[in-house]
């Protein structure tokens, strides 16, 4: 047994004990890091001596306290870390020293944590493949022809090659559970709110979300105890209580409804996918679930919602990349022509692509017929959810229309790339939260995964649910524990 | 509805050259074209509610980021930015 198959848990209390240094964790991950991230380059960015200095004050402190001390933790390149670098998969953040850390970054590293290497991604978080990143496309551990999914597609491979024991993603329309179903890991949105988003470089304020990604559900559990609640630096996170999400996974499940659509919604999906799908439906009825059909007559105008939105809040967000302040400058002879060139050489096209869509849609005489209209249909589809939640506690839908996808494939077809976000996106317009499962292989040895919704702030059911069919669902890591272990 | 790009490109203060400004202009058209699918919903009514229940937080002074560590990383004389000229005649 190695310290890189060990659950946050375990590791935490070998470590707590004596039974293990923080040093010795550190260097089981590096030697596999050293191997294999030349390969998959899951990381843009690591800082060994950094790492180890963080490793040796823990090994020394005379308490071992914290939820997580000692665990190394992956963050997606788009979350501050002070004084480490910070690109959102830019050049126009390349050389980005933060001057301080996002808040979640703080709570994992009060509670013992050692982040371990900032993780590519699409950039700004704007991509479905993470080959949108401006310095190298990420590989698929299961298949290194294919994408690992995006836009959090680092995080989620750091995880699926044991490269780490967890990460954290960001999820504006997918960016966690779709690089998660693709890479068969674990991978929740958590309600919007729920965990701060000071320190995360915004996409789309309304949509982003952090959460975290791992392979097993307490892992995820054990994190989000750590990350979720109130942060007064972020006036969008919710006072509710944090429930204790570790230890409510253990609960027994009381009998539930869950809500499945009419199967004319999934027409054109991958058929292993939907079989899978089925299979997981029938699972859960057999664990105590009882199966209800619901309508969401708003769900087929939701991904044009979400190009709406989406890109009019990203090109009001980016707005503050104009080489004045920090990030690239490209020095021209007057202010405009030194904004103009800073930005086109900064940003990529993908992005430049959003702007522009964004840029649209705000623009007048066009507003209210996008911007405005996108909005209100935003509203109809977050009361269809609200009418749903009425009659069920959960809806199951399939997290990706397709498996993983070849590397080249769609990034010509940046229509074809956003249809892969179909089932994702609705959670984010709705503020919910929602979790990719692995639940079976494809016949190519391809991870699917099943995304389960709860309603807001359920995040304690959603995770007990979770954890049930894991039990029955015994997905397993001995593939990839034979490759890269 | 017409896409002008030479507008929306000088309002994104983005430029590129004519080869990606024809490709831009066709996905464009493309995007659009797709996500015009929304011209089906009727809407009565407003748009999206949860921008107003933000709530608000005291006006009390509160300990910020340190200025040393906030100009470390960027290019200046130790006390201030120091940025390029922004204002022009």
């Amino acid at each position: 047994m190695t310290p890189g198959e060990l659950g946050l848990k375990e590791l935490r209390d070998l470590l707590k004990k004596g039974e293990l240094t923080c040093k010795e964790v550190i260097d089981d991950f590096k030697r596999r890091i050293d191997r294999f991230n030349k390969e998959l380059v899951a990381f843009i960015t690591i800082d060994w001596g950094r790492v180890y200095e963080r490793a040796k004050k823990l090994d020394t402190s005379v308490k071992k306290e914290g939820a997580i001390f000692g665990c190394p933790i992956a963050i997606k390149d788009n979350i501050l870390t002070k004084g480490l670098r910070t690109t959102a998969g830019s050049k126009i953040l390349e050389n980005y020293l933060p001057p301080y850390s996002a808040t979640v970054v703080e709570r994992l590293e009060r509670e013992g944590a050692i982040i371990i290497g900032k993780t590519n991604l699409d950039e700004f978080a704007m991509g479905s493949s993470t080959e949108n990143s401006a310095f190298f496309p990420t590989l698929n551990p299961w298949d290194k022809k294919r994408v690992p999914g995006g836009s959090s597609g680092g995080s989620a491979v750091a995880v699926a090659s044991f490269m780490s024991p967890c990460s954290l993603g960001s999820d504006t329309g997918g960016s966690i559970r779709q690089p998660a179903s693709f890479c068969g890991i674990y991978g929740l949105k958590p309600t919007y709110g729920r965990v701060s988003r000071y320190g995360l470089i915004a996409f789309a304020s309304s949509l982003d979300q952090i959460g975290p990604m791992a392979r097993s559900v307490e892992d995820i559990a054990i994190i989000m105890n750590v990350i979720s609640g109130h942060d007064e630096k972020d006036s969008t996170s919710s006072k509710n209580p944090v429930p204790d999400y570790a230890r409510e996974i253990e609960n027994k499940v009381s009998p539930f409804r869950f809500g499945i659509l009419d199967e004319s919604e999934f027409e054109g999906i991958d058929e292993e996918i939907f079989k899978s799908y089925i299979d997981t439906v029938n699972l859960m009825e057999k664990t105590g679930g009882k199966k209800v059909k619901i309508d969401l007559p708003h769900l087929k105008y939701s991904i044009y919602v979400y190009y709406i939105l989406a890109t009019s809040e990203a090109s009001s967000n980016l707005a503050r990349y104009d080489g004045i302040r920090y990030g690239l400058r490209v020095d021209k002879e007057t202010i405009s022509a030194l904004y103009m060139e800073t930005r086109s050489k900064g940003f990529g096209m993908e992005v430049k692509r959003r702007i522009l869509l964004g840029t649209f849609s705000l623009s007048a005489g066009y507003y209210r017929e996008f911007y405005g209209k996108a909005s209100a249909v935003r509203e109809l589809i977050k009361r269809d959810f609200e009418n749903a939640f009425r009659e069920v506690d959960f809806i199951i839908l399939p997290t990706t229309p397709e498996l993983p996808f070849l590397l080249g494939e769609k990034i010509q077809d940046p229509v074809k790339m956003y249809l892969s976000d179909l089932f994702t996106i609705t959670p984010n317009l709705a503020m919910l939260p929602a979790i990719s499962i692995p639940v079976a292989l494809s016949k190519n040895k391809l991870p699917i995964g099943i995304q389960i919704i709860s309603n807001i702030f359920e995040e304690s059911n959603l995770l007990n649910l979770s954890f049930l069919l894991e039990k029955n669902l015994n997905f397993s890591y001995n593939e990839l524990k034979r490759r890269y272990l | 509805m017409k896409f002008d790009i030479e507008k929306i490109l000088k309002l994104s203060m983005i430029e590129v050259d004519e080869d990606e400004k024809t490709r831009l202009k066709e996905e464009m058209g493309k995007i659009l074209q797709w996500i015009s699918k929304l011209e089906e919903v009727t809407i009565e009514g407003e748009g999206f509610s949860f921008l107003t229940h933000i709530p608000l937080r005291d006006d009390e002074p509160k300990v910020s980021l340190h200025r040393d560590e906030v100009i470390s990383s960027t290019e200046g004389n130790g006390v201030f930015f120091v940025v390029p000229k922004v204002v022009e005649k």
